[in-house]
């Protein structure tokens, strides 16, 4: 008994409160029958009083700091740490701000001033945090290379932790990355701004504000919950529908079975294996690892924010929603709309309207242009990579200075690279990484030319780029070489076919003297359709091959772990195929196959169709509904992988 | 019902943890009920210790008979299995000699359930002196080459474990150069780059001379047995017109350069119809020590490998064989074998097996019928080399799912002491990577640091580089203690 209370109280890096965990069901279980004594004991009415409310969000911030304690330990304190500096330096904005809006021009303008200063104080701090916690290797190889020094990190923290000595209690030559911390300082840094801007009045009350920072279904994976949209429900009462219960249900039951059927149990049995040692298989087996571990990556994230968004429903609180089906996407704008979508609106929020938009480059355009251009010489250490980013920039530049026409169209696309560079440097700083972000960025790019150009055009640039494509893999012959050739054939094909249909399309509508190409029938509207989700999937797809990092903390050798990996995957896949392996493959893989088709077959499903089945569950007489989760969750235990598989999203 | 308050939600939870307890009360009492779903107890809810499968208790009633049922293969990879049943086919089973055999005890006195620590198998005392030949033969490594050729299956490719010794050796003894390469190299290794150029374009399978591997399958097979040292040939055949269709083979080293990329002669295995560079020699000086050359291949017939060497120390060779399980050496070419372990004056060879049997090897009889199958082989290749020690390095610990536990294959002790049994009355050296792992589990200890894939299986670069230095380092003592 003792054992299961030190267990179930005590933090042990062994057993995280996962919610793929008996041990989180029986916490939650626990705490949501707190929960209700706190809400309902008493009349009706009484459940919704401020004061119980009040002591709602205490409740539920003292649970969510317990959560994290036996998520992260220690590092318990960062959290309670920057709440407090947030929380101070808000009120601080908030009375700069009244001083402004009430006395005389020349106190308005000191007054603004100060509030600058003091949110420059907050993303100072909170974005040193991050770069401490999270950037401290890549720093320190960084000077480390400059300057010819053998530094090695050093961690103050433990330093401190152990009375000021480097033995102790703490290890101080390592920095580990506490659970979690990218997600809510990104959220601390929306309140902040957010108090600046007047989107949200500062929240008077401490604990309300470290109920909003450490609410702990989305503490450590997110969605990222921006304060304007999650501090008003701290005053509202407790309301839940018996439908948005039935919902909340059925998100939950979804996430379990997304995290633990298609993530894990493909990951264990083959998506790891092949990673870990791609020479080890087939160019099938690699390709097929590859598209497995874009579902993969898919089903452990957005399961992960399926079961936070469940769960703070039945808490009666409402998350934003984080995926959309990200790989229906017809192109990679889209798909940034869809996958990730708390993260993408923060960047646009805080990143991209600042950087100018879509309308203007700014001071910070050109000063993120800059230090990734350094960023990228300490990362490849080449010239090279470093003078053809910092062109890109000055090319920008001079033709948005030159030619005005196009100057929104070259600004626009420029502050969205950037963007989706420091996106892609957000998970963390490694090449693979950089190059992830930046791959998504140039197929953001490229697709927004090639949706304004004609279709001759388009033909004349397949064309070109194909027979560019055919001409380097004659020439150069290795295996990446082989790769984009048979991607470009097939994408070639394709447009070759929708070309052709597009010059029938304009002949008929000639003869018809209609003048008009007709609007496309739905069997060619849906072929279309197809196409494009197909390519965007298999784009996506490709730029994950740089998104899998190693577990190093050294970023020097998970860069070349991940290299490698990157290029010997590349190498089989590119590389002649033993075709006699893929049958007995997909027989010896059978229960992995079919699960990735039904995966994707499910993804693909209509959306109408999907919130029909919901509905339909949520609906459903409650004593049915407790049968099904009971089958549900039997179901998805004969799955279990006998290793704990933390989520993927947690490292970032 | 509009709306659900908290206290109905509580209800909906116990609801569901009550019928899920019932389940686990089942599961506890009436398991068969359950059928074929798992589904934990109540007992293994409740209680904070992981649990883990029993280790098996050494078996000592092995049937020396024991047929291999290929279609019982468990396979890592599918092109494991490919090769695994080619193997298979090919492998006989040996009359034991009396002197190997294990302890016997009675069944009855076998528990069905056993739980054993290591200790209490039986101990397998070593033969004496059997590293005798090699290193003596390192005493000549300052006039002329002392050959080390490593054997193994995917646990050595990349130069996984052999560039960790090789180096060491290189650097206490001399000598330089990887040793060993195939004309057209399918698996990259870490230390040389290797480029087949077909008039100018890289090759591809498709386009390289016709490769035929010894532990392939049956249409990777040759119909005579004539494989060379490697156990692959490449056969430059008619589809290549001489004088006209030119083949190149640049070689670079890979990332960084160290003592083993530097080499100054390449020795080539091939037909003598064959030129390289316009000379028909098997040996190519070359002016200087160098990390690169370029050979022009012209002619038709095999090419069984190019090595590239210094005169003298030690020159080490790496040799996966993808799939295998080492019962192919009596397959290949006795004469052939013979000539390359004399000429190159092989001190040393080292096999490196048995991983690839484990997930067949499920019972003591299997064990016993593939340490004997192995007994094969090993005779085999000492009749080939007689001057040269054998070193057998056997399986390391390795990971596989047992009622949804991890733990080690049940039979890899037994595996393990079995092969060292063999190695014994065999008089060859035998080193347990599965004991100096750490035995039981070891592999997942191992993969916690992150030395391991997560195959359970395979080690990580670093892992790799750890077992290399574990072997080095018995090696090291076993030279010393001669001395």
């Amino acid at each position: 008994m003792i054992d299961i209370l030190r267990d179930i109280f005590m933090y042990d890096t062994a057993k995280p409160l996962l919610f793929t965990q008996f041990y989180f069901w029986a916490f939650f279980a626990i705490v949501y029958a707190l929960f209700a004594l706190i809400l309902d004991v008493g009349t009706k009415k009484s459940g919704n009083s401020r004061g119980r409310m009040h002591l709602r969000n205490i409740y539920l911030m003292a649970v969510s700091w317990f959560f994290y304690y036996k998520t992260s330990g220690i590092f318990l304190l960062i959290l309670a740490f920057v709440t407090l500096s947030d929380w101070l330096i808000a009120q601080q904005i908030h009375k700069s701000l009244t001083a402004e809006r009430s006395n005389s021009e020349a106190v308005k303008q000191r007054s603004g001033l100060t509030a600058r200063l003091w949110l420059a104080l907050s993303v100072i701090i909170d974005l040193g945090l991050l770069a401490y916690f999270k950037y401290a290797y890549f720093f320190t190889n960084m000077f480390n290379d400059m300057f010819g020094l053998e530094w090695e990190v050093f961690d103050i923290f433990a330093y401190i932790g152990n009375g000021f000595s480097e033995s102790g209690r703490f290890m101080v030559d390592t920095i580990i990355l506490p659970v979690g911390i990218s997600f809510y300082l990104f959220q601390v840094i929306s309140y902040t701004s957010d108090v600046f801007h007047g989107r949200v009045q500062s929240v008077k009350n401490l604990l309300d504000f470290g109920f909003y920072v450490s609410f702990f279904p989305q503490l450590v994976a997110g969605p990222i919950v921006r304060a304007s949209e999650f501090i008003p429900q701290l005053y509202k009462p407790f309301h839940l529908g018996r439908r948005q219960f039935g919902i909340a249900v059925f998100w939950i039951l979804n996430g379990l079975a997304k995290k633990i059927i298609l993530s894990d149990y493909l990951a264990v049995n083959l998506i790891d294996r092949v990673f870990d040692n791609p020479l080890l298989f087939s160019g099938f087996e690699n390709l097929f690892a590859l598209f497995a571990y874009s579902m993969q990556v898919y089903a452990d994230f957005s399961g992960y924010t399926d079961i936070a968004i469940g769960v703070a429903l039945l808490m009666g609180f409402y998350l934003p929603k984080n995926f959309d089906s990200p790989y229906k996407s017809q192109n990679p704008q889209e798909f940034w709309r869809r996958w990730h979508m708390s993260l993408s609106r923060w960047l646009k929020t805080y990143l991209y309207i600042p950087l100018g938009g879509n309308r203007n480059a700014t001071f910070g355009t050109y000063f993120w242009i800059i230090l990734i251009a350094l960023i990228a010489l300490v990362l490849t250490g080449s010239w090279i990579a470093t003078a053809v980013i910092a062109a890109i920039g000055l090319t920008v530049a001079i033709v948005g200075l030159t030619v005005p026409s196009h100057r929104k169209l070259l600004y626009a696309n420029l502050n969205s690279f950037i963007v989706m560079l420091l996106g892609g440097l957000w998970h963390g700083a490694s090449w693979n990484f950089m190059i992830w972000g930046g791959l998504n960025g140039l197929g953001m790019i490229v697709n927004k030319f090639w949706r304004v150009m004609n279709w001759h055009l388009r033909m004349a640039a397949m064309l070109l780029i194909t027979a560019g494509i055919y001409w380097a893999d004659q020439t150069i012959g290795t295996p990446v070489w082989h790769l984009f050739r048979v991607w470009t054939l097939i994408l070639c094909a394709g447009t070759i076919i929708r070309y052709i249909y597009w010059l029938i399309s304009c002949l008929i509508a000639e003869r018809s003297n209609s003048g008009a190409v007709s609007q496309r029938s739905g069997l060619t509207s849906a072929l279309g359709t197809a196409w494009a989700v197909a390519q965007t999937f298999t784009f996506i797809t490709f730029t994950r091959l740089f998104f899998r990092s190693s577990s190093n903390l050294d970023p020097a050798t998970a860069n070349q772990v991940a290299w490698e990996t990157a290029t010997n995957m590349v190498y089989q896949i590119g590389g002649a195929w033993d075709n006699s392996i893929i049958l007995p493959f997909i027989w010896e893989y059978r229960y992995v196959v079919i699960l990735f088709i039904l995966g994707m077959v499910i993804h693909w499903l209509p959306t109408k169709f999907k919130q029909w089945y919901r509905l339909n569950f949520a609906l459903m007489p409650l004593w049915l509904m407790v049968l099904c989760v009971v089958v549900a969750i039997v179901i998805i235990y004969q799955f279990i992988t006998a290793d704990m598989q933390p989520f993927i999203y947690f490292q970032f | 019902m509009r709306e659900m308050r908290p206290r109905h939600i509580v209800l909906f939870i116990a609801s569901c943890l009550i019928l899920l307890g019932a389940i686990c009360a089942v599961a506890e009492y009436e398991k068969s009920w359950l059928g074929p779903l798992r589904w934990p107890s109540l007992s293994s809810m409740l209680s904070t210790q992981p649990k883990q499968p029993a280790q098996p208790e050494l078996a000592n009633d092995l049937d020396l008979e024991a047929d291999i049922e290929p279609e019982e293969l468990v396979p890592f990879t599918v092109s494991d299995t490919l090769t695994l049943l080619a193997e298979v086919e090919e492998t006989e089973s040996l009359p034991e000699p009396a002197e190997a055999e294990m302890p016997s005890e009675s069944a009855e006195e076998m528990s069905p359930t056993p739980v054993v620590k290591p200790d209490t198998l039986p101990e397998v005392k070593p033969a004496t002196g059997v590293l005798e030949a090699f290193i003596a033969g390192l005493a000549d490594a300052g006039s002329k080459q002392v050959r080390v050729v490593h054997y193994g299956d995917s646990q050595i490719e990349e130069d996984r474990i052999t560039a960790t010794i090789r180096r060491n050796l290189q650097a206490k003894y001399g000598g330089g150069g990887v040793g060993i390469l195939p004309l057209y190299q399918t698996i990259p290794t870490r230390t040389i780059r290797q480029t087949l150029l077909i008039n100018g374009k890289p090759a591809t399978s498709k386009t390289a001379p016709k490769r035929y591997i010894v532990y392939g399958p049956k249409n990777q097979q040759r119909e005579d047995d004539i494989y060379g040292p490697m156990g692959q040939v490449a056969v430059m055949d008619t589809s290549l017109r001489a004088g006209s269709d030119s083949l190149v083979l640049h070689i670079e080293p890979n990332g960084k350069r160290s003592s083993s990329t530097y080499f100054s002669q390449v020795r080539l295995f091939k037909s003598d119809n064959i030129e390289v560079n316009a000379r028909s020699a098997d040996i190519l000086t070359l002016p200087d020590s160098t990390n690169t050359c370029t050979l022009e291949f012209i002619g038709q017939g095999d090419v069984y490998g190019v090595s590239l060497e210094t005169p003298k120390g030690i020159i080490m060779d790496n040799i996966p064989m993808r799939g295998g399980s080492g019962n192919v050496f009596t397959r290949m070419n006795a004469d052939q074998l013979r000539t390359f372990f004399r000429e190159t004056n092989t001190r040393l060879i080292i096999l490196q097996f048995g991983g690839n049997v484990m997930p067949w090897a499920d019972s003591p009889e299997r064990v016993r019928g593939y340490a004997n199958s192995m007994r094969r082989q090993i005779r085999h290749l000492r009749a080939c080399a007689p001057n040269a020690s054998i070193l057998f390095v056997g399986p390391s610990d390795m990971t596989t799912v047992i009622d949804g536990e991890r733990s080690s294959y049940p039979m890899l002790p037994v595996m393990d002491r079995q092969l060292a049994q063999m190695a014994a009355s065999e008089g060859i050296a035998y080193w347990s990577l599965y004991q100096a792992m750490g035995g039981w589990n070891s592999m997942m200890a191992w993969g916690e640091k992150g030395l391991a894939a997560s195959d359970g299986v395979h080690f990580s670069q670093g892992g790799a580089d750890k077992a290399g230095n574990l072997l080095w380092k018995w090696l090291e003592t076993q030279i010393n203690k001669r001395k």
